[in-house]
């Protein structure tokens, strides 16, 4: 906002000013015209008149003259236009005809009235006219002729006489006719009541002067000076003083010359050195010395600085005109004291360095010339005052401070001095690079003014490599000082720059032998950040920097640069990486190995911990770590606590690492469940093989083996059969699929676990390579519900027989169970209807039943035999329990049969007849029943229906109970040693 | 009300868990040197202090301190990773445990060891409790058929066998086992009462009356064995000397023992009282009864 008022104020101004200059000479113009047109007018007034006389003439010679003047001034001005743009070429006559030509005629006119009228009064002022006219515009040097023939139409009274000869006087004092002028000036000097009398003294003086009187001189001076304290005459002061000392110089009245000025004027130092010059250029030193002491006392006096500074300009210019080199020197001095306890004039302080500056480049050139001349055999006091006038520039001239010391530098170097030349080229970088502000900015941005302290800079730091590269006699300690510092400015200066590109990994090299790795990894850094296609090299860089660290045992640093490499920096190949993860892993671990074989369990436990929780640490660090914590933890048998270790391990080893270790994670995984911690062995092993499944790896069947296993121990059974179903696409062999598929299956039966085994046998029916195992299962199952008393189950399983069988998709084994369904669910009271029924036996009808009876069991007794004939120990024993139990109705119905009614020898008929057709029954029931008590007891077959063969079973059949046998089996838990 | 329905709980679970003691007090053991639950706390005890420490383990779990028995184990894995009988162990705790995949898992381990007939027997035997546990018969009778094979002279495998035998009605087989168990100690009441309940399914009576009888009277009182006996001496007819028995039998929990006892006695009862109502009005039926 203040900066847009500042412009529209600036703006303003601006046109402001040119609107008044244009005003201004408008105004001038139009002055010019009104002047010019009055005279016009007045001429043509007068010269309308007819016969004119003299004074009428001689007006318009007065009107002319007037003329003469506005066109001269109005030539005048054009020709300086011309001069301005350098476009005036001939003689200067031709910008001036006009001018010329109206003089001409105006002296003709004039001329003409004196010729005319030689009596005429005013011929003398006709006269004087032309000499002004010929002095300002005529080019014809006819002034002094004028002016003498004015003279001598002039009477001894006439007030224009000393115009005449004061014209006279200044004529002659112009055409330096000293003599001449100074006889008309000591006469019209005697007029008083001229007001320019002050000024005719002074020009009398210069011609005293002139003619070699120099007291006449000063007193005509000092005269002119008093008068113009006169407010009637015209003030001359400054002329005077201007021009006294200068006087009292050549007459060798130096003390009354400074009295003069000391008395005359309050601050002279001005007049003073002019006179102290004057006196030195006379040769009189001391004298001159003594009027600039005076001077300089005058200004300290009146506290003027700047008016000190001027007295000891004028006293550098004067030593150095005069070859007074010492006094040059204190001079110098005395003005950078000067300078420092007060605020100077810039300009004149720009002379003083412009003054040391010139004396110092004559002294150098003097040395040089000493060093060319004689080999190196100079004044030590001359470059001791090189160097000192470069201080005192350095701090009178600061912001060139960095030039000066650069200088100085040079001095040193141009006499093979390297050794005082390096601080000298330092100081002058350091300061330099304050000037541009490096600490704010990048060197890019320096742009106008500022390039040329870059170009110093170039400059020095080249000087400072030529010095590095020059010297031979520097200390180590030096040498790596002023090495190190050379290279870093310069990288810090020029970091994209071919020589910077050298130096990077020269600067990198001296820090990796001082073995300052800082330094020289941010050497390296830089080098990266501007070189980045220099990766080769730099990555041998860095190799030398992790030899060091690897020398030095440096873990902290190591680990970090090892990350830094698994992150990608630099592009370093795998192996290197690996190698140097093994080497700091063996570095890291090797305390902790010691205290784990010391039996430090613990301690070693934190040591690992500790590696694991740095944050600096590569993850290869990190795994291995938690990895041995794991194991360690193992082997204290905290299962838990190792799982947890060995997942964290898992979560930073590289999937080859891992891949790698397979066969030792599967040694702790078996470890795991030897400590019987089932469920961490299956989360490891699970999850190693869920993560690399689709992999190659060694005991990837074992895993996938064992994590099914261990699942199904842990009842989860899930779990185990997800496994199951990912090993196709995990590649895991088919046989290997089959047998764990069995296992399985296996493990439900054995475990009863029926509802998720019909889980599997839903998800598995279609699979060829199981069938054999289901079927042969469901008909174990089939007995185990007939056992257990499942009839719910039994039921299931007896449906997926059906619908086996009626898709000829089950085992024959099956076919016989579902008959036996059949058979056993056969009603057997069927086999003991009632004989007979009514008041009185029919015999016709029973005939009929008993035929009925006979032939149906005979039918059952088929349907027994086939069944039998399956070899199924079940249905066998179960058969047979079934065929006597309805023998045994069959015979019971006949042997409790009595006809009612009947005869009593009928019935005693019909009891015998009767008792030889059961006695065949009773007979087929023994032997059946010793055929099944045989079989199962040769056979050892373990059935339901066993006790139904018992001898003993209607004694203990109502109150009979065992406890039962799985409570009475006992445990194994020696090999039979008497104790 | 609450506290009354927990306390109730507990003693149903008490109930149903609870297993006859059967080494207090008895002396004679045919198979005491074969396995630990034929010890008793006290010998136990002495056996938990041992300095090996598998049996210091398995005295722990047979002792009822399962979780102790393990950690122990546990403990004490370091250099017996290759000893079979560790593992079997190790299941046999598993196994008290009623932990069954688990007793299985690591006696499948204890078989993939290396070890001797003696060993592998013992691990076969135990494989069949938890078989038997299962309710897995025929898989039972397999292990303790290879227990018998691995170790023919083992009494062990025997016994079980011999009762999922009896359990089933094999017992011309049973009475074998047991016969030749008998010939290493002839007063093992479990051998005994285990002969005595054959001859009883047998209905030889008096065979089974004298085996019964063999046993001391602390094994007569044992639950099953009183129960068995008593039925016994009721089929005899010796209704005195059953109740006797039951009278003497010791207190149980088991339901399932208790029930059946209970009913046997009402039927003692109840038979002497219709002996003595016989005798007081001499019907004929009386003399009919004491025939049957």
């Amino acid at each position: 906002m203040n900066f847009f008022k500042v412009l529209t104020i600036l703006i303003s101004l601006f046109l402001c000013g040119q609107t008044l200059a244009a005003k201004k000479n408008n105004a001038a113009k139009a002055k010019w015209s009104k002047l010019y047109k009055m005279i016009e007018k007045e001429i043509k007034t007068i010269r309308k008149m007819k016969d004119l006389g003299p004074k009428l003439r001689y007006r318009l010679v007065e009107l002319q003259s007037e003329k003469l003047k506005l066109i001269r001034e109005k030539e005048n001005i054009k020709f300086i236009e011309l001069a301005a743009k350098g476009k005036v070429t001939g003689p200067k006559r031709q910008y001036f005809k006009e001018t010329l030509s109206l003089y001409q005629k105006t002296k003709r006119d004039a001329l003409t009235i004196v010729k005319k009228f030689p009596r005429f009064r005013y011929n003398a002022d006709i006269f004087y006219t032309l000499a002004l006219n010929s002095r300002d515009y005529g080019m014809d040097n006819r002034t002094e002729h004028y002016l003498k023939r004015a003279l001598s139409h002039t009477g001894p009274y006439d007030k224009i006489v000393h115009f005449i000869k004061t014209a006279l006087a200044e004529h002659y004092y112009n055409d330096k006719k000293y003599q001449q002028a100074i006889g008309y000036y000591e006469d019209i000097v005697k007029r008083t009541r001229d007001e320019w009398l002050s000024k005719h003294y002074l020009n009398m003086s210069w011609c005293y002067l002139k003619t070699k009187e120099v007291d006449k001189a000063i007193g005509a001076m000092r005269t002119a000076f008093k008068l113009s304290h006169q407010k009637k005459y015209i003030d001359v002061k400054d002329q005077v003083l201007n021009a006294i000392g200068f006087f009292y110089v050549l007459a060798d009245r130096f003390d009354e010359g400074v009295n003069f000025y000391l008395k005359h004027v309050n601050i002279p130092t001005e007049y003073l050195i002019k006179m102290a010059k004057k006196t030195a250029d006379k040769g009189k030193i001391k004298k001159a010395q003594f009027i600039l002491g005076e001077a300089l006392q005058n200004a300290k006096k009146h506290k003027k600085p700047n008016n000190q500074l001027d007295v000891h300009l004028a006293k550098l210019e004067i030593y150095r005109n005069m070859k007074y080199y010492e006094y040059h020197f204190t001079t110098s001095q005395d003005i950078l004291t000067l300078s420092q306890n007060s605020k100077l004039d810039k300009e004149k302080l720009f002379e003083a360095t412009e003054k040391m500056k010139d004396m110092v480049g004559f002294l150098q050139v003097q040395i040089s010339k000493d060093v060319n001349k004689f080999e190196a055999t100079y004044s030590e006091e001359r470059l001791n005052r090189i160097i000192s006038y470069f201080d005192i520039l350095s701090s009178i001239d600061r912001p060139r401070e960095n030039l000066y010391r650069f200088y100085q530098g040079e001095t040193y170097y141009s006499l093979k001095r390297f050794k005082d030349a390096l601080p000298k080229y330092k100081t002058s970088m350091e300061i330099t690079k304050r000037v541009l502000k490096l600490k704010k900015k990048p060197i890019i941005e320096v742009k106008g003014k500022e390039l040329k302290q870059l170009a110093l800079a170039r400059q020095t730091m080249d000087a400072l490599l030529a010095s590095l590269e020059a010297i031979q006699q520097l200390g180590p300690k030096e040498r790596y000082y002023y090495t190190t510092y050379s290279y870093s400015t310069h990288l810090n200066l020029w970091p994209k720059d071919p020589r910077s590109q050298v130096i990077y990994r020269k600067l990198f090299n001296i820090y990796v032998k001082k073995t300052k790795v800082k330094n020289s990894l941010k050497v390296l850094n830089k080098y990266i950040a501007n070189y980045p296609k220099d990766q080769k090299i730099q990555r041998g860089m860095l190799i030398g920097v992790i030899d060091n660290y690897i020398k030095s045992k440096n873990i902290t640093k190591l680990a970090a640069w090892i990350a830094k490499l698994d992150s990608g920096f630099l592009n370093f190949d795998k192996d290197y990486i690996e190698k140097a993860t093994l080497v700091l892993v063996s570095l890291l671990f090797n305390e902790y190995q010691k205290l784990d074989s010391q039996g430090k369990k613990k301690e070693a436990i934190a040591g690992y911990a500790k590696l694991y929780k740095h944050p600096k640490y590569p993850a290869k660090v990190k795994a291995q770590s938690a990895y041995n914590i794991g194991t360690l933890y193992l082997e204290q048998k905290l299962t838990k606590l190792s799982y947890q270790w060995m997942a964290r391990s898992l979560h930073h080893f590289e999937e080859k690492e891992i891949l790698k270790l397979m066969p030792k994670y599967w040694t702790i995984s078996q470890r795991m469940v030897q400590l019987q911690n089932f469920k961490v062995s299956s989360l490891l092993t699970t999850t190693l093989y869920t993560k690399f499944c689709q992999k190659d790896f060694k005991l990837k069947t074992e895993f996938f083996q064992h994590s099914i296993h261990i699942n199904l121990v842990e009842n989860n059974f899930k779990e185990a059969n997800r496994l199951l179903q990912t090993a196709n696409q995990c590649k895991i062999k088919k046989e290997t699929q089959t047998t764990l598929a069995k296992q399985m299956m296996a493990h439900f039966m054995v475990n009863k676990k029926y509802p998720d085994y019909f889980d599997f046998f839903i998800q598995n029916k279609e699979n060829p390579k199981l069938r054999d195992k289901l079927n042969t299962d469901l008909v174990a199952i089939y007995w185990d519900t007939v056992m257990e008393q499942k009839e719910g189950l039994k039921k299931t399983v007896t449906n997926i027989f059906s619908k086996l069988r009626s898709k000829n998709k089950g085992i024959p084994m099956m076919s016989s169970i579902l008959d036996f369904e059949n058979f056993s669910k056969h009603d057997v009271t069927q086999f003991a209807p009632s004989l007979t029924s009514g008041p009185k036996f029919d015999e016709k009808r029973f005939n009929t039943e008993l035929e009925r009876i006979l032939s149906n069991t005979q039918t059952f007794t088929s349907r027994a035999e086939i069944l039998i004939k399956s070899g199924e120990p079940n249905i066998v024993v179960g058969t047979y329990h079934h065929l006597i139990t309805a023998y045994n109705k069959v015979i019971s119905a006949i042997d409790g049969l009595t006809p009612k009614g009947m005869p009593k020898e009928y019935v005693v008929a019909f009891k015998t007849q009767m008792n030889g057709l059961t006695q065949n029954f009773k007979g087929q029931v023994n032997k059946y029943h010793q055929t099944a008590f045989s079989i199962l007891d040769k056979n050892e077959i373990l059935s339901i229906y066993n006790n139904h063969f018992l001898k003993t079973r209607q004694n203990v059949n109502s109150s009979y109970y065992r406890y039962p046998a799985k409570k009475l089996v006992i445990t194994m838990d020696q090999r039979g040693e008497r104790r | 009300m609450r506290n009354f329905s927990i306390v109730l709980l507990l003693l149903l679970t008490s109930c149903g868990s609870y297993q006859i003691k059967r080494r207090e007090g008895i002396v004679a053991d045919a198979l005491k040197s074969e396995s630990y639950l034929r010890w008793n706390n006290q010998k136990l005890a002495i056996l938990a202090k041992s300095k090996n420490k598998v049996e210091k383990a398995l005295a722990k779990c047979h002792g009822g301190q399962v979780p102790k028995g393990l950690v122990i184990l546990k403990r004490s894995l370091n250099g017996n990773e290759t000893m079979a009988s560790y593992w079997n162990a190790l299941g046999t705790c598993y196994y008290l445990g009623h932990r069954l995949p688990k007793a299985i898992y690591f006696y499948q381990m204890a078989l993939t060891r290396p070890s001797g007939g003696q060993t592998k027997a013992m691990i076969s035997n135990n494989m069949g409790l938890v078989h038997m546990k299962l309710r897995n018969y025929v898989e039972a009778k397999k292990s303790f058929k290879q227990a018998i094979t691995h170790n023919p002279s083992a009494l062990t495998p025997k016994f079980n066998l011999a009762q999922l035998q009896i359990k089933f009605g094999l017992l011309r087989s049973a009475k074998q086992y047991l016969e030749n168990i008998l010939n290493v100690d002839q007063k093992d009441p479990d051998i005994l009462a285990s002969l005595g309940t054959i001859a009883l399914f047998e209905n030889n009576l008096t065979l089974a009356e004298k085996y019964f009888n063999k046993i001391d009277v602390r094994g007569q009182k044992r639950e099953d064995i009183a129960y068995h006996y008593a039925l016994v001496l009721f089929h005899l007819g010796k209704l005195n000397n059953a109740k006797s028995i039951l009278k003497d039998q010791n207190n149980t929990f088991i339901m399932s023992l208790r029930v059946p006892s209970k009913h046997l006695m009402g039927l003692i009862v109840e038979r002497m009282k219709e002996i003595e109502t016989r005798k007081k009005y001499r019907t004929p039926s009386n003399k009919k009864v004491k025939g049957s």
